[in-house]
This record gives structure tokens, sequence and C-alpha cells, in this order.
């Protein structure tokens, strides 16, 4: 029950963050703007919780996080606009506004999120505005970056550096702030959800390349984590697979590949590369002073506890000193 | 970081790490479906998907 009365409390906090932005006067003077932030209320950010979760582990209250939360969901919004124009999502608001409109709603979101910030209260409001800027040009060069789909690992981790992780650190980070707690905690905190990002981002990588039927990945040629290993490293099925990877709207050749994902090692590179950062994760958790850690605990056990109980199912170590 | 080409080698061809192979390699799409399930939660694209 307690549980059930903290996510309630939390989304008494998101609506209290949606009305901020649903007053603010350019929102009111803008029905486009305005309609994207009233379906932000029952379209929550991925992670909307992470601000509250920083200002209560801090020793804040969630109510503190009010600026941090209306700005990332102004920073989400942005980001899914831009993201839907630059992958060409047939889903995308883009399709109904048109892309020169979505582009300019996404720029209105930005500066939307940025005048929240500026009009709060937060003491180290400085710090608040230039982190919220960091989000939005390191994501910005991460998008950029992706698009050019680069087939490297190198540019791998930093095009997941860039364009998955900022989201997750700033969210942390600017909860943080709102509750008042000492720049070096928020600088840790920013590097767990940091490292969060990454996790997530491994996460998306596998449900993309095992979704079936094919999805934009395989059709599109790109390169998320489990195809790169399997067509940059030289194992017995490499060309075969570069040669179904190039037939992947056909259900059998997709199925194929997939197999060779689980036989040449990329899933289990996948899962080895998910411990390792969970693992990092909760050694820096553990070097952070704060009030309250069990949530941010909870949020990484709930990403890492499956790949955990898939070791232990089929009765492998975690090979993490490979 | 260790590169992709090593874990393959130490993965493959490292005789203590036998029964760990053994056990990755039996990983299936069916046995992936918890560590897909969390994805699911934390969508990423869920805000394009719900476009009504």
């Amino acid at each position: 029950m307690a549980g059930l009365r903290h996510l309630k409390g939390a989304m008494d906090i998101y609506a209290q963050a949606i009305e901020v932005l649903l007053t603010h006067p350019q929102t009111q003077a803008w029905p486009a703007l305005a309609e994207l932030c009233h379906r932000a209320r029952s379209h929550k950010p991925i992670a909307w919780e992470f601000s509250t979760t920083a200002a209560e582990a801090v020793g804040g209250r969630a109510e503190d996080a009010v600026p941090a939360l209306g700005a990332l969901t102004c920073a989400h919004m942005a980001l899914i606009l831009i993201d839907d124009l630059l992958d060409e999502d047939p889903r995308g608001a883009y399709r109904q506004l048109g892309s020169g409109r979505a582009a300019n709603l996404a720029s209105a979101l930005f500066g939307l999120g940025l005048d929240i910030l500026i009009k709060s209260e937060i003491r180290e409001r400085e710090r608040a505005v230039a982190a919220f800027g960091q989000l939005m040009l390191r994501t910005a060069y991460g998008q950029d970056l992706d698009v050019q789909n680069a087939q490297s690992e190198e540019a791998y981790w930093a095009v997941t550096r860039a364009k998955s992780s900022p989201y997750f650190g700033a969210g942390l980070y600017l909860g943080a702030l709102c509750a008042g707690a000492e720049i070096g905690t928020t600088d840790r905190l920013k590097q767990f959800g940091e490292l969060f990002g990454e996790i997530m981002q491994i996460h998306d990588d596998l449900n993309d390349c095992l979704a079936s039927p094919a999805n934009v990945d395989w059709l599109q040629g790109r390169s998320p984590l489990p195809i790169l290993f399997a067509s940059g490293v030289a194992h017995p099925q490499q060309a075969l697979f570069i040669e179904l990877r190039n037939q992947a709207s056909d259900p059998l050749a997709l199925a194929e590949a997939q197999s060779i994902l689980v036989s040449c090692g990329a899933i289990s590179y996948c899962a080895r590369e998910l411990m390792l950062r969970h693992a990092q994760a909760e050694r820096l958790l553990a070097g952070i002073v704060l009030t309250n850690p069990a949530p941010l605990a909870k949020l990484l056990a709930t990403l890492i506890a499956p790949v955990h109980n898939l070791f232990t199912k089929v009765g492998a170590d975690i090979p993490l000193n490979l | 970081m260790v590169s992709m080409q090593a874990f393959y080698t130490s993965l493959f061809s490292t005789t203590e790490n036998n029964a760990s192979l053994s056990g990755l390699l039996r990983i299936a799409r069916a046995s992936l479906k918890e560590i897909l399930a969390v994805r699911s939660e934390l969508y990423w694209d869920e805000w394009t998907t719900t476009t009504e």
C-alpha cells in the first residue's frame, strides 16, 4: 500500500508539472503547443519519475522536482518530434503537422523547458539551465551521429553516450538540484543516470534485433549492438549473417539471422555489457551519500534482474572477466 | 572496454569458459522474454507509438 501511495503521489506531481506547462503564457497563446502539452498528461515521458526519485533520494520532497519534471517532459516531447523526423517514422506527429511545423514545435518545447527552469525557484538555477542546454546539445549531436549510421564499435558507443545517456543523467541531476543537493552529489547522480541510459540503449537494441517481423533497424541497414557484433566479428557464420541481414523482410531469413545472433555470441555480448554497467552503477550508487538510495537501487534492479534470471535459468556464470 | 572480437575469441576458445559458454549458447529467444519485457515497460518510443 505504501508503494501505491508513493506512486499516486508521484503521479499527482506529474500532473502539477504538466499544469505548469499548460499555464505558461506562450502555451496558452499557441494551440498546437498546448495540444502537445495536453497530450503529455496521458503520455508520460520515459523515466518520468527520475527527477522526483532523485529529489527524495537527496532528502528533499518529490514536489521539489516539479520544475525538473516540467522541463524534462518538454525535452522528451522535443526529442521525439525530432527523432521521428530523422527516422521518417510513419507514426510521427510530423505526418499531421508537416516537417517544418514539427521542427518548429520541437524548438518551442526546448524554449519552454528552459523558461520553466529560468522562472523556477531552484537555488542553483544557472546550473539547471546549463544542464538542460547540455541535454539538448549532446542529444542533438548523438542524433546526428546516429543518422550517419557508422558501422564501428567505437562509433556505436559514441552514439550511445551522446544520444541515449544525457536524458537519463539530466533527469536525476535536475531532480536532485531542485531539492537543493550538493553539486558533488548531483554530478554523481548524473553519472549514474547516464550509465542507466547506456543500459536502456542495450535493452532497446536487443528488442529491436529480436523483433518479428523485422523492424526498421533491420530494414534500413542500421547496426544496433547485436547486429554490429554479428556483422563485424569474424565467426564461421559471419558471411551468411551479412547475406541474411540484407533479406530481413523475408520472415525465414530474419529467423535464421536472429538465430545466428544467439549462436555467434552477440546476445551473450549484450548480456555481458548489461551486467558490466550494472556492476559499475551499483558501485557508483554505493559511493553517493543519499538520504534514501533505495528507490534508485530499485530502478537499477528492475533493469538487470531479468538478465540475472536468464543466466540462472541457463545455468551459466556471468562472464564479466572475459 | 573489451572489444567485440576479443570477447568472441575468449568466449569460444577458453576451456575454463566452457560451462558458461554452453549455457550462454542455450539462450533462446523465448528465454529472453523477461529481458525484452523490461524495455517494453520503459519504451522510449511510447510517445510515438501511441499517437492518436
